[in-house]
């Protein structure tokens, strides 16, 4: 863990320097210093950045987490059944190629301009994946697991529990790696109407008014929420898959 | 006695049926090892997966009188792989069998690992052991059961000579102390010699018929130079490759 705490901050350092560099070299207002934006985080703390951190995060988890209900038991009778993946595979092929962002219009158009629209694009961008990994992870499980547990009687019940879940947990906490950097590109788009709160409409609003510390303040801290996502995927991977670090 | 009989498996394949195992028949004594040989696909592991209670069968499968069922007869089944739960420690895997909730379990557990010369790994996960090692997890979790029927399916395939040689004592050690009616399926004429007292044949006709069957008087001896020895497995050997044509 402390390794990859190390190599964060390098990069971090080192995006850092390239930044202040190119600032002098281009010398615009477009890309200000990156000593004069941190300077201007007190300010920006001041303003109230973490509540639109707040709303990003709860609209984040609220996609994420409906994705997994979701998307988990259907890539699950997906993988278990041949009639239900008869009909879904259909309807997941022609849908996963849809640019789910487009229909933010239509979704607005139906629920409204509030959070609910938001989280169902978020929803919409990451359940197919979550639906696609949790089937193709069940279909890799050797079937000499399943067939232990039946010679002995177990139950389908106990294989889920024992056999299934915990075999498709690493695709699954990979599959959320993914969907949080997806959940945080998608931001900046659904947070760009209907909305006065969110990280994505901070960066967007900053840059309107050319308020350009403000909108390297937002991106930095949008960048920071993602590192810290990814962290703490990292240590949730390495508390639960042990067995995985084992073959890491 | 592990009686079968008229034992047909089918499954689907392209909306067509295809028949694996046709008109079966078998008798097996209480305490006796059956050795299952004949080329791939002639429905050897389509049988021990049938007795283990995984596939849908026609036909009767007894234990002791009793129709088989994995409820209520007791089946140890060692896969070609073991089987073993690679998120579990060795320790959990050999209780996958028996169920994680019986505190004595864990004891019995204990006890056959350290029979089985492998306590020192319980905490250890599967792909941090051998496969001679992998191997006895999946007979300790075979053993806990008390299997009225064990099964095992090439267990000693992946292993190289040395390993395997010490692998099939340990296995008939441990086999002749629980006293299970056993099957076991091999590509190794010496190991089905050494584990088992009668040794089967499969034709090659894909309906999973016996060819023959050799009743072995030299279980439990290794390196066998005796003449009597050499031309009864010759006579194995000749049979199998007839059946292999």
């Amino acid at each position: 863990m402390m390794k990859k705490i190390k190599g964060f901050l390098c990069g971090f350092i080192a995006i850092n320097i390239l930044w202040f560099i190119a600032s002098i070299l281009l010398n615009t207002r477009a890309l200000p210093n990156p000593i004069i934006v941190y300077k201007s985080f007190n300010i920006v703390i001041h303003k109230g950045i973490l509540s639109h951190v707040a709303i990003s995060l709860y609209r984040i988890f609220a996609g994420v987490g409906i994705s997994l209900l979701i998307g988990i038991p259907i890539g699950y009778f997906m993988a278990k059944s041949k009639v239900v993946a008869n009909i879904l595979h259909p309807i997941i092929y022609f849908s996963y190629s849809i640019p789910k962002t487009a229909l933010l219009p239509i979704a607005m158009l139906l629920l409204g301009l509030g959070d609910t629209s938001k989280v169902l694009i978020m929803f919409l961008t990451m359940v197919f994946q979550v639906i696609i990994t949790t089937r193709d992870a069940i279909f890799y499980i050797p079937e000499s697991i399943y067939h232990v547990g039946k010679s002995t009687g177990k139950s389908e019940w106990f294989l889920l529990r024992y056999v299934t879940f915990p075999a498709i947990l690493p695709e699954i906490f990979t599959g959320i790696r993914i969907n949080l950097g997806t959940a945080l590109a998608i931001l900046l788009i659904v947070e760009a109407y209907g909305t006065r709160l969110g990280i994505g409409y901070y960066i967007l609003d900053s840059w309107s008014r050319m308020n350009y510390n403000e909108m390297y303040a937002g991106i930095i801290v949008i960048s920071l929420l993602g590192a810290i996502l990814f962290l703490c995927m990292d240590i949730l991977i390495e508390k639960i898959c042990k067995w995985k670090k084992q073959v890491q | 006695m592990l009686e079968i009989k008229n034992l047909e498996v089918s499954y689907k394949k392209d909306y067509k049926k295809k028949i694996v195992i046709q008109d079966f028949n078998l008798t097996l004594e209480s305490g006796k090892i059956l050795a299952v040989m004949g080329k791939s696909g002639c429905g050897k592991s389509t049988l021990l997966h049938t007795i283990a209670g995984v596939l849908k069968f026609k036909g009767d499968i007894l234990v002791d009188g009793k129709k088989l069922s994995a409820k209520n007869t007791k089946i140890g089944l060692i896969p070609q792989d073991y089987g073993l739960l690679p998120w579990q420690t060795v320790f959990k895997n050999c209780l996958f069998g028996v169920g994680y909730k019986d505190k004595e379990m864990e004891n019995e557990a204990r006890k056959m690992l350290d029979r089985l010369g492998i306590l020192d790994l319980s905490n250890q996960y599967p792909n941090e052991i051998s496969g001679g090692q992998a191997q006895r997890v999946a007979l300790c979790r075979a053993l806990l059961l008390k299997p009225q029927i064990l099964l095992m399916d090439e267990p000693f395939s992946a292993l190289d000579e040395v390993a395997s040689i010490e692998a099939q004592k340990l296995t008939a050690k441990m086999w002749n102390e629980t006293k299970s009616t056993g099957i076991i399926i091999t590509h190794r004429l010496e190991e089905a010699l050494y584990l088992a007292d009668d040794i089967a044949i499969m034709a090659n006709n894909s309906k999973g018929t016996i060819k023959h069957i050799f009743l072995n008087k030299w279980k439990g001896k290794l390196d066998v130079t005796n003449q009597e020895y050499l031309e009864f497995k010759n006579q194995i050997e000749h049979i199998l490759m007839e059946c292999n044509e």
